[in-house]
């Protein structure tokens, strides 16, 4: 494990260096602490789709890391384990049936809430009312609070691996 | 013969992590990449400033489904 995070780190430097793109790692900062705030109809509708790619982006990478190591987290950071597990409980229709992907898969709980999110986010782009926008920011919200404890969840599992 | 024979054995703890260390190497390959990939993904998605197309959003659904069918995102087996 100490030895892959000097290869990450060594990796991730070289990459900074070699690349004018290593603001985008402040850009990342930066996106992660954003929040939804007074904006037009169509910037709401902008923000909650980057953030619905963002989620879904932070959320997998994650959950694949904390599997990769899945023994050393279990060990060191039980919680963050059990975070990751939260993540992946199977959800349930109203009559009590798992829900299924195409595949027949049982949708985890942070894929059915991105799929809330692009619901909301679709239905206020079909239909601009007060109430639409409050559900969405209301769901917005909530996947925005997932991402900052998921981001927490993998520093820890990073520092895991720091010699 | 027999003098490479005890090298090797009084060798084994070093010759047994080595061997270890290369199988995490693959590890460490994917972690790098995943992280690279993660945050080139991120930089682009920064970079919408219109509300997607419909082609967009079905990739974007069609990319959000498809995570419930990864193996890390099923709960672990007891």
């Amino acid at each position: 494990m100490k030895r892959n995070k000097l290869i990450v780190l060594a990796v991730v430097i070289a990459y900074g260096f070699c690349f004018p793109g290593c603001k985008q790692f402040q850009t990342v900062k930066n996106a992660l602490s954003y929040k939804l705030g007074a904006e037009t109809t169509d910037q709401v509708i902008v923000n909650a789709e980057k953030f619905t790619a963002i989620g879904a982006d932070t959320f997998a990478e994650f959950l694949k890391e904390e599997r990769r190591y899945s023994t050393e987290v279990k060990k060191a950071l039980p919680k963050v384990h059990e975070f990751a597990e939260t993540m992946r409980q199977p959800t349930y229709n109203k009559d009590g049936t798992p829900k299924l992907s195409v595949k027949g898969n049982p949708i985890p709980r942070y894929v059915d809430l991105l799929q809330d999110l692009r619901t909301a986010t679709q239905t206020f782009k079909a239909n601009r009312t007060t109430e639409n926008e409050a559900s969405l920011r209301t769901i917005y919200a909530t996947v925005s609070l997932l991402i900052t404890q998921t981001k927490d969840n993998f520093a820890l599992v990073q520092a895991l691996q720091a010699p | 013969m027999t003098a490479l024979a005890l090298l090797a054995f009084e060798n084994l703890p070093k010759i047994l992590e080595a061997i270890g260390i290369l199988k995490k190497v693959p590890d460490a390959i994917e972690t790098v990449k995943g992280l690279i990939a993660y945050v080139k993904g991120v930089a682009e998605h920064l970079k919408q400033t219109e509300p997607l197309t419909p082609e967009q959003e079905a990739q974007l659904d069609s990319y959000i489904d498809s995570l419930a069918d990864e193996e890390f995102s099923q709960p672990e087996k007891s």
